[in-house]
């Protein structure tokens, strides 16, 4: 899966978070907020995990001089 | 300020730094790019939390979502700022930009200056929210300065105007959050301690494109420049500081050019042999075969019809109450941690008024530019082979996206779970009176740093600024004033602001490099402030 892919699914369940989480939260629905916030945690893990296991990850824009 | 139970102690204190530390590891020395690195230090934030600070997962999930929310203001910024700068690159503008403006001003050294601060000033008096780093980024590249000075140029240029830029919303949140004992003396502290960051930044921009050959050549329209800037918003404030920024940042636009008619600004800047700043000569003119696609006047027209925009919407007071009127955004309940940090419950949690936000004004703006340039056959006659617009758009926003939503739920965990208060308090407790002074406005700082707001780091941190300062017997003014200015400054190194600059700028993941330009420049000036703070706390103004 390319790098780009998976900063896109990271986003999508970012910002699916807030509306789960809001509505989990004010309406004492345990299993929903739970849900959002497991949506959270996974956008957060899969950016620093892509650097390792993307198909088109590469750094050489990082060696390019100023 | 709210009683809570928070052990303020050496190890708490470390802990709580720790979350910023690990960020500022993976970002600078590590070089891992802004959206892996961000979310490295939300997870350490959030182990801190729930295994140091006593945060309940309820506690954990209402801060992350409000960071989520937080993180939507900036993306509002973020995505119509991209798509404006692709609708103008691909069709020719950016290019006929720098080679219109090169017939009109030959001087680099002045046009550099003009956009990376008299204009990004001038954009931050008026939309906010990143849009100056966003806008200015993209411009300074058209003109021949390398990606990472774009980038650190707006940076360091913009951030004096954070206090009262926005039509001062910062200074209107700190009102909100406590009750100054004398609004006129504090605003008035907060302007001579804001003229710092105005004045030094224009002396490190010219620091940045031609080290001492350049100041020599720069000094005096910098010292006009900021004579206009500071001096008239330190005078304004007087009268009215919703105004001060906006009004000073006006007028410096105004007289940018009468002064690039003078003789030392019109002709290209001589003996400035040393140019870190600027591309190589030789690879700017390669590209400048042939004639332009378009015009200057029709390569300037999306900055034209957004400064129109924006003052119509935020300067003409019954447009903007109509505007401000609607507004969304979802609740929270209240929450509260085992050392009794609470957040009282919010319906809606901070909403946004769409039609107030800059990045309607952005979006605005690239819809009609598009109609035009597309209308003109800009985009057929410059490169038939161009891109999606919007595929390219998604590319470079979605990383930059990541980034700050990992930033700003980082920030908001360490606000809910009470790390941030742990480390302003533990300042505070060790700190006497003198040496609070010098250190109040780090306090800010580290606000904006984290939040990459002036107004979040006010409201953050402006109530405990005030406790401190009547528990020490000094003067509150003057420390409100330091933690504003902090606040101001740490905008030059916000993560968050930073990534606004390399989305635009097409270097997403070079965050750290920009952050070596840009943060020895916000310490120093940090410095220079808090040794100008503690004179002012014996003078009795007003």
């Amino acid at each position: 899966m390319s790098k780009l892919t998976l900063l896109i699914i990271s986003f999508i369940l970012f910002i699916l978070s807030y509306p789960l989480i809001s509505i989990g939260t004010t309406g004492d629905s345990e299993a929903v907020w739970i849900i959002g916030l497991a949506a959270l945690a996974l956008a957060g893990l899969i950016p620093p995990v892509s650097r390792f296991v993307a198909d088109d990850d590469n750094d050489e824009e990082e060696k390019e001089t100023e | 300020m709210e009683n809570t139970n928070l052990p303020i102690d050496i190890g708490h204190w470390l802990l709580a730094l720790l979350p910023i530390v690990v960020l500022l590891i993976f970002l600078i020395f590590l070089r891992w790019k802004a959206p892996e690195a961000g979310p490295i230090g939300m997870f350490v934030a959030a182990a801190i939390a729930l295994l140091a600070f006593q945060t309940p997962w309820e506690t954990l999930a209402v801060a992350g979502a409000k960071g989520v929310w937080d993180a939507i203001f900036i993306l509002y910024v973020v995505w119509p700022a991209l798509l404006l700068y692709r609708i103008t690159e691909q069709a020719g503008a950016f290019d006929a930009l720098r080679r219109g403006i090169q017939q009109f001003s030959r001087n680099q050294l002045f046009l550099v200056l003009a956009f990376g601060w008299v204009f990004a000033s001038f954009l931050q008096g008026i939309a906010g929210f990143g849009t100056p780093i966003a806008v200015v980024a993209p411009l300074l590249l058209a003109i021949g300065v390398k990606p990472i000075y774009a980038v650190a140029i707006p940076l360091i240029g913009h951030s004096w105007a954070n206090m009262f830029g926005t039509l001062a919303v910062g200074w209107l949140a700190t009102l909100q959050v406590i009750d100054l004992q004398n609004e006129t003396a504090t605003a008035f502290q907060t302007g001579i301690l804001l003229w710092i960051p105005n004045l030094t930044a224009g002396f490190m921009i010219a620091w940045m494109f031609g080290r001492m050959a350049a100041i020599k050549q720069a000094w005096p329209v910098i010292l006009i420049i900021s004579l206009v800037h500071g001096g008239g918003q330190l005078a304004l404030t007087l009268w009215n500081p919703v105004l001060s920024n906006f009004l000073a940042a006006t007028a410096a636009l105004a007289i940018a050019y009468p002064l690039s008619n003078w003789n030392r600004y019109s002709e290209p800047a001589e003996g400035i042999d040393e140019r870190p700043a600027i591309e190589d000569v030789d690879k700017v003119r390669e590209e400048e075969e042939g004639e332009p696609i378009m015009g200057l006047g029709w390569a300037l027209l999306p900055y034209i019809i957004l400064t129109i925009t924006s003052v119509i919407a935020l300067v003409i007071g019954p447009v903007e109450e109509f505007l401000e009127q609607f507004e969304f955004g979802l609740g929270f309940p209240a929450v509260e941690t085992g050392y009794g940090v609470v957040n009282e419950a919010e319906s809606p949690y901070d909403p946004m008024s769409p039609f107030t936000h800059p990045g309607t004004f952005l979006l605005i703006s690239s819809i009609i530019t598009y109609l035009i340039y597309k209308s003109k056959n800009f985009y057929e006659k410059w490169d038939e082979n161009n891109k999606g617009i919007l595929s390219t758009v998604v590319s470079d926003a979605v990383p930059s996206s990541v980034a700050v939503l990992s930033f700003l739920v980082l920030s908001r965990i360490m606000d809910h779970s009470g790390q941030v208060t742990v480390l302003a308090q533990g300042i505070a407790e060790v700190a006497p009176p003198v040496v609070y002074a010098f250190a109040a406005n780090w306090i800010g700082v580290l606000g904006a740093f984290m939040t990459s707001s002036n107004t979040a780091s006010n409201v953050l941190f402006a109530p405990l600024q005030q406790q401190v300062a009547m528990t020490e017997g000094i003067s509150e003014a003057t420390i409100i004033a330091a933690q504003s200015t902090g606040g101001a400054i740490g905008n030059a190194i916000a993560p968050a602001n930073v990534v606004l600059g390399t989305g635009t700028a097409g270097i997403v993941g070079r965050e750290g490099e920009v952050l070596r330009k840009t943060l020895p420049y916000a310490i120093g000036v940090a410095i220079l402030v808090g040794l100008v703070t503690i004179p002012l706390l014996g003078l009795e103004l007003f």
